[in-house]
């Protein structure tokens, strides 16, 4: 018994382990995705949607950086078909590829204005049904067509992809100009306002590309930008800057004469909201330290008194913010400060009468800042 | 079969048999059940275990050298063989569905274009090495595996939590009515079965007076590792976001990169260490299953009975169509444990009662 | 499974346990001439016996007969020890004391001044004793013959162990001469309680097998088992504790080693305190110990004798290295060909560069190259030293090299094996580093089969075996799968020795606790000086 049992079971793993390995695949054989781009097609034409792939030359990629040589022409390759569904357009390319399309190591995903503007529900599926597809890569809207970016040529990074996603990395910690979404985290948001979220924007120009401010997604649709300033507007309200240690420069306008630039640290907000007369209203407080870093003035004092700019910022960031509250509250109107999130977490009851209309009442919502910066340091000059 | 397991083996063991596949779907289904106050239902599902497992053990403490398999049929007669026999099946079904979802996740993360039949045979081979050794080389392995399998499970969701997570996504607060907390407790029940395995391990302890206390402290320790898990991923997806996800257990390790470690990307360590989670699982109910039929039958050994179960798992495992319908199966068969824990325990007390109380006089 | 292949090759147990293949039924005659006919046929052909008659007495009456083999005796002794004293000194008492003539008891007691004697009558002995190098003494009248013990040997010194250097520790080691040994461990162990049990074993080379233990320490039962098991073996050569080994290990089948050697006393001495068995063999410079546990195989004396962050750290790096030459290329062939996203991007990229063009599999090349570091290892072994060292080097920087120019293996493939390599040379232990570098191959054979899945499944099966292995009745795994939770301070570190308070209970020792004292002694205080 023991014996036919241990041959069958020899037979069995043998047939098995010869037969094949159904997984195994050299990863020389697979290109690495790095990126994605996805544009719409103008009506009339019979495909809706172009999707552009950039792939590595692993051989050049290295031979760039390790060795003496001159540096090759191109260090990624474009791929590109047009199709209906993502995943099906995806798979027209693989007719012309001879090696298999692999994407564990895509970090970035590029989406065209126009596509946008038709609706992000039809592409993100794909990013979230499918484990080949990570949550973290970063996802972009772009102003103009996706494809300029993919094919970018850039100087500073030998691939694109590592030239935005470090631009996004250094934005979003050291100047919060950009907010850093991953594409998990753009679908958790999408999924939870059903369908508002702030998207990373992309500007490409020849050689190279602005990341900095951010798209607007409305009910899955691009309605509109914001620039740098109001996408840091909103970032001080937002919970995202408490976790990371956030560093900016602000300049300011001095009540003497010149400017002052000064670096921002160790901000932190709290959001209470209370309800009256059945409208909502958000208190927001915000304490964080700043540094002087440039000084336009020309007196040069011995006793320097910080304090004297302390107003002035927290009017500064005030000002800012309250421009970028009115313009997701009057020209976008949609909630894309979290304030609706809050009411569900923290008022629950109220969230329930209101939250049918609540998309149209986000625009009359009360905000009440209280931002509170206390300046540490002036750097090593007096 | 002279091998006894100590008191903190049967802990480790129950412990080991607990985590298993649940964890990874657990998430989803509270969060889908009763929103932000899952937490709630971890701990109130673990309490509900803790007094499941007490009349399951204190069953069987009064019977401390038999099985379940012989005192049913001692106080309830025929009834009793039915009642094996219905224990045998549900055993041998939860058996074949934890190995088709366990399947089902290393197909999906791991090994998409290996034939799920495969990973399926291979852990049952596994099992049945380990089985076949009987009931004490079974606990050990466990406390080997583990430390293995938990310390790093905890320190990447830690790392996870600490960097990413969000516990205002537990907001608004006790906010269930009664038929949400029914449900989110059924969930937490649910993934928790696996401690009636005791009706049946209880003669195999050295101490079985200490089963009770075993059951307990290792139904505790779960307890905390799920509400840690749930916790973790509600934290970091947030309540809708989890509930649309199969495996939000495994989706939230590939959203978040370990940033500064060797590997950043974790969730394929996950997904193998956890296989050790699966095979500890698998093999305590294999055991099980060959054990009591070992009983009804009234042999002697166990051993020929784990080979011809190994065929019968594997079909039951590839009977659901799709892991959706694996899904269901898994329900109603839960249906069937609870009525092992909370209600066959207590018709044998009740009888057990009567016929003393008859004796007596 | 496995359990078929064993009972494929079991054998019928031996009805007689103990045989001897010295099928001498003659007894000694009380004639000289006889016995010495008998012996001549007994030594038939064997060159190197030599027959020695003498006679002594009173006028040179008696008649005496010394049978001893050139070579292994120590001529001196034969001289000082019996010829002189029976010669000259007894003729001379006989002419004082003419009462008592020669009885055999008169000539072992009085006569002979050599320490060993022993008497017998069996004739079978007697050839033993002289076939071992003792010297045979029969005299005229008598049909009971003295053995004296005359061993003296051309052998080794005792040097600096060779497979075991420390860099801190005593540079004694075991050498082939079974009296050494024992010598050198009790000159460590000072202890009436130490016992030496002596077996012959090999039914034709008669080899002495010394049995040491502690005896209130060491488990009762597995000394009997030892006893047992080594009365059980019917071979008929015994030439190293290798053998001993494999004839008496717990499951042949298994890929570790269920006992421990060892070439150094200090080694052998600490066991033998924590009630472990010692198993001596001549002509074997290599000490056995039982029994053993996959934790103890890992640790080296250096451990004890460094302070004990050191001995911690280098504890750690041996776990560290065990698991990498165990799962090293298997890993890389889970990586490489299934789960490449695992791998950090820049990472993927440069490997995918070096790859191309690299006409096999990971898989493969993994093979070739695992398999031929093995084949180095094993041709620089076998040779003298400096060549060795040559063919080291040529193989793996050489061959190496001109195999990644050549583009047939990759340079992070010729990475792995060297560090896969370096990390088994890093197991204090060779055999279980050999039996690791057997597993390496089938880690390799599931990586390839289902990735890092499959691994998983190869490291629970191996631990599944581990946990159900024992030697000599204990657990193999032994401070892991007991309830004796202090014994981790001694495993994957080593605390300090103040704390190290009891045994390890992998021998089962009768006494636990080795030390009593609860802290060490604050030093003293300084004198103040006002």
């Amino acid at each position: 018994m023991k014996g036919k049992v241990f041959i069958l079971t020899v037979l069995i793993g043998a047939s098995i382990f010869f037969h094949g390995c159904w997984n195994m695949m050299d990863l020389e054989k697979k290109t690495f995705i790095m990126m994605m781009g996805i544009d719409a097609l103008p009506e009339g034409q019979q495909d809706k949607i172009k999707v552009t792939l950039t792939m590595p030359v692993p051989r050049q990629l290295v031979g760039a950086e390790g060795g003496g040589g001159p540096r090759p022409e191109t260090p990624q390759q474009i791929l590109q078909s047009t199709g209906n569904t993502v995943y099906g357009t995806i798979r027209q390319i693989t007719n012309r590829l001879s090696r298999q399309l692999y994407f564990e190591h895509m970090t970035a995903i590029v989406i065209g204005e126009e596509a946008a503007k038709g609706g992000l529900d039809r592409f993100l599926d794909v990013f979230q049904r499918n484990k080949d597809f990570l949550r973290m890569a970063k996802l972009y809207i772009c102003e103009g067509k996706a494809e300029d970016v993919l094919k970018m040529e850039t100087e500073m990074e030998p691939l694109v992809v590592t030239y935005i996603n470090q631009i996004v990395h250094f934005n979003s910690s050291r100047s919060l100009r950009a907010i850093n979404y991953s594409i998990g985290k753009v679908i958790t948001e999408l999924h939870e306002t059903n369908g508002n979220s702030l998207v990373m924007r992309i500007r490409p120009e020849k050689k190279e590309a602005v990341v900095a401010g951010s798209a607007v997604i409305k009910n899955w649709k691009l309605v509109g930008w914001l620039s740098d300033r109001e996408t840091r507007g909103i970032l001080w309200m937002l919970k995202e800057i408490n976790r990371i240690s956030v560093e900016t420069s602000i300049e300011l306008q001095t009540p003497q004469k010149g400017l002052v630039v000064l670096d921002l640290v160790n901000f932190t907000n709290k959001t209470k909201a209370k309800i009256q007369d059945g409208m909502p209203v958000f208190y927001i407080n915000m304490r964080g330290e700043a540094r002087i870093v440039e000084k336009e003035e020309r007196i040069i004092k011995k006793e320097e008194n910080l304090e004297r700019y302390e107003k002035p910022i927290e009017q500064a960031i005030t000002k800012e913010i309250n421009n970028a509250l009115q313009k997701v509250q009057d020209e976008y109107r949609v909630d894309v400060v979290n304030f609706g999130e809050h009411l569900r977490k923290y008022h629950p009851d109220y969230w329930e009468t209101v939250k049918e209309k609540w998309d149209l009442m986000f625009p009359h919502v009360k905000v009440v800042l209280n931002v509170d910066v206390k300046i540490r340091r002036q750097g090593i000059f007096k | 079969m002279n091998d006894k397991i100590t008191t903190p083996q049967t802990i480790v063991l129950i412990i080991t048999t607990l985590i298993g596949v649940w964890i990874t779907t657990l998430p989803a289904t509270l969060a889908e059940k009763s929103g932000p106050d899952s937490w709630l239902m971890v701990i109130i599902g673990g309490g509900i275990s803790v007094l499941g497992a007490a009349i399951v053990t204190s069953t069987g403490r009064q019977f401390p050298e038999k099985t379940f398999i012989e005192y049913s049929v001692e106080t309830l007669g025929v009834f009793g063989h039915l009642f094996n026999l219905g224990l045998i099946i549900y055993l041998v079904i939860l058996t074949g569905m934890v190995v088709r979802i366990f399947g089902e996740v290393i197909k999906v993360f791991l090994l998409d274009r290996t034939p799920i039949e495969v990973i399926i045979l291979t852990m049952l081979a596994l099992c049945v090495y380990l089985t076949r050794h009987g009931i004490e080389p079974i606990a050990r392995t466990a406390e080997v595996l583990l430390p293995i399998l938990m310390l790093p499970v905890i320190i990447i969701y830690l790392m996870i939590i600490l960097f990413n997570g969000d516990l205002s996504n537990f907001m608004p607060f006790l906010r269930l009515d009664f038929k949400e907390i029914i449900a989110g407790t059924k969930a937490t029940v649910v993934s928790f079965l696996g401690f009636e395995v005791l009706l049946l391990f209880i003669p195999l302890m050295q101490n079985p007076h200490q089963s009770t206390y075993s059951s307990f402290v290792a139904i505790l320790m779960v307890s905390i590792l799920y509400l840690f898990v749930v916790v973790t991923v509600i934290a970091v997806l947030g309540i809708v976001e989890t509930s649309l996800l199969i495996w939000p257990g495994i989706s939230v390790l590939r959203m978040t990169e370990t940033a500064g470690t060797v590997f950043p990307r974790m969730d394929v360590v996950i997904l193998s260490l956890w296989s050790i989670a699966g095979f500890t699982t698998i093999s305590p109910m294999l055991f099980a299953s060959a054990f009591g039929i070992s009983r009804i039958l009234k042999a002697r050994e166990f051993k020929s009975f784990i080979v011809p179960l190994v065929p019968v798992a594997y079909m039951i495992a590839m009977f659901p169509k799709d892991v959706l319908e694996a899904r269901k199966a898994v329900e109603a068969v839960s249906n069937m444990g609870l009525f092992y824990i909370f209600v066959v325990p207590l018709l044998i007390l009740t009888a057990h009662w009567i016929r003393r109380r008859v004796l007596n006089r | 499974m496995l359990g078929f292949l064993k009972n494929l090759f079991k054998k019928k147990q031996p009805e007689k346990i103990y045989t001897r293949p010295l099928r001498i039924n003659d007894r000694l005659s009380r004639n000289l001439e006889k016995n010495l006919e008998t012996f001549k046929n007994i030594f038939k052909d064997c060159d190197d016996v030599i027959f020695k008659r003498f006679c002594f007495g009173p006028d040179g009456k008696s008649k005496g007969l010394l049978i001893f083999i050139d070579g292994l005796v120590e001529k001196e002794r034969i001289h000082y020890g019996i010829l002189e004293p029976l010669i000259y000194e007894i003729n001379l008492k006989t002419f004082n004391n003419k009462k008592e003539f020669l009885g055999i008891d008169y000539i072992v007691d009085q006569g002979i001044t050599a320490p060993e004697v022993k008497r017998t009558k069996e004739m079978r002995e007697l050839v033993e004793a002289a076939l071992s190098g003792e010297t045979v003494l029969i005299i005229e009248g008598f049909n009971e013959g003295v053995i004296v013990g005359t061993r003296g040997w051309k052998s080794r010194n005792v040097e600096e162990p060779t497979s075991e250097s420390a860099v801190r520790g005593p540079r004694e080691g075991f050498v082939e001469n079974l009296k050494t040994n024992t010598t050198l461990i009790r000159r460590r162990l000072r202890d009436n309680e130490l016992k030496v049990k002596m077996y012959k074993v090999g039914t034709r080379t008669n080899t002495e097998v010394a049995v040491l233990y502690v005896e209130d320490l060491a488990n009762p039962e597995v000394v009997k088992e030892v006893d047992n098991r080594i009365r059980k073996i019917n071979k008929d050569a015994i030439q190293e504790s290798g053998e001993i080994e494999q004839l008496i290990e717990d499951d042949w089948l298994s890929p570790f080693p269920q006992v421990r050697y060892t070439e150094r006393p200090d080694v052998a001495v600490s066991s033998l305190m924590e009630g472990k068995i010692a198993i001596i063999v001549d002509t074997s410079p290599f000490v056995i110990l039982v029994p053993m546990s996959f934790i103890g195989l890992l640790q080296t004396s250096e451990d004890y004798f460094e302070r004990w962050y050191i001995a911690s750290f280098i504890r750690l790096l041996r776990f560290t290295g065990i698991f990498i030459s165990l799962m090293m290329p298997g890993l890389y062939v889970a990586l490489i060909a299934f789960h490449p996203g695992m791998i950090p991007t820049p990472l993927a990229l440069s490997i995918a560069a070096t790859r191309e063009g690299v006409p096999f599999t990971a898989l493969v090349e993994a093979l070739i190259m695992s398999f031929s570091i093995e084949l180095l290892r094993e041709a620089g072994l076998r040779l003298p030293a400096p060549i060795g060292q040559t063919v080291g080097m040529v193989g793996g920087i050489i061959v190496g090299e001109a195999a990644v120019r050549a583009g047939i293996v990759s340079p992070i493939m010729v990475i792995i094996v060297a560090f896969t390599a370096i990390s088994s040379f890093a197991t204090p232990n060779y055999s279980l580093a050999a039996g690791i570098r057997v597993l390496t191959f089938v880690v390799l054979g599931a990586a390839a089969f289902l990735g890092l899945y499959g691994i998983a499944l190869v490291f629970m099966a191996l631990v599944v075996h581990l946990v159900t292995l024992k030697s000599f009745g204990s657990h193999y795994l032994s401070p892991l799968v007991s309830a004796r939770l202090i014994e981790l301070l001694d495993t994957f570190i080593r605390a300090p020795l103040f704390m190290l308070k009891y045994r390890p209970g992998v021998s089962r020792p009768q006494e636990y606790k080795r030390q009593r004292n609860e802290r060490r002694d604050n030093p003293p205080r300084e004198e103040s000086e006002d």
